[in-house]
């Protein structure tokens, strides 16, 4: 999927923006492997997007609305992300030493 | 107060804390699931048939369609499954936020193009599956 990437960006041909544009697709590549399936679709967004932008099929207005609400469901997400793998650490962590302590070695004893 | 209505009242006060984010999931659940219709009808109703073409405009009937959906997610906030559940009344906040940013958009626009409606509709699915399918 790397090189359809590079495809849609084979037209920008500035020099300034080479390290911009090999950033972008490494970063799109790397999401695309991700496990996370809202990394890997918000990827596959952005590509359809700047297709669409390519093609004239969607304006510059209508591309940066779609990003700047995108970027507000992105933090959102990774908020929660957050809440669950602290709630996740948790349960593996301190309710085990609970568990352990006063449930399995009184039983052990 | 006798012993049962004191194990009454803590429990009454237990559940209004920690109970609400699970007792009332579905209710809350469909609620949501109902925003989200709501929403991507609004973006249909201002989808230009074809390109360059432009939905006609009406602006009193954008403002009341905006203040139908505004009161919505309103109703919606300050229901008590939504309320007393930090990461639901966080959400609707966010999905109000964003459906206030896309009638700004329409607003200033009066019409949207095909394929933007197409990725923007998926966008409004992607946040709600997101938050309900976790």
């Amino acid at each position: 999927m790397s090189s359809t990437i590079t495809d849609k960006l084979s037209g920008i041909t500035d020099p300034a923006l080479s390290a911009a544009k090999n950033e972008l697709t490494g970063l799109i590549s790397t999401a695309e492997s991700d496990t996370e399936a809202f990394i890997q679709a918000n990827a596959r967004h952005l590509q359809d997007w700047l297709a669409d932008v390519k093609s004239g099929a969607m304006s510059q207005d209508e591309f940066n609305e779609l990003v700047d609400a995108e970027k507000i469901v992105a933090k959102d997400f990774t908020l929660r992300q957050v809440e669950a793998a602290q709630e996740r650490t948790e349960q593996l962590t301190v309710q085990i030493l609970e568990l352990a302590a006063e449930k399995i070695v009184p039983a052990l004893i | 107060m006798s012993d049962s209505s004191r194990v009454t009242l803590i429990l009454a006060a237990v559940t209004a804390i920690t109970g609400c984010c699970t007792l009332t999931k579905s209710e809350t659940s469909s609620r949501l699931r109902e925003l989200e219709q709501e929403h991507i009808a609004f973006i249909d109703a201002y989808t230009a048939p074809s390109q360059g073409s432009q939905v006609q405009w009406d602006e009193a009937n954008f403002q009341a369609k905006v203040q139908t959906i505004n009161q919505g997610f309103a109703t919606a906030a300050s229901d008590v499954g939504i309320r007393s559940c930090p990461a639901r009344k966080q959400f609707v906040e966010n999905s109000s936020a964003l459906f206030k940013k896309d009638a700004s958009f329409i607003e200033t626009h009066h019409s949207v193009g095909s394929s933007f409606a197409e990725h923007k509709k998926e966008q409004i699915r992607q946040n709600y599956d997101s938050f309900l399918n976790q």
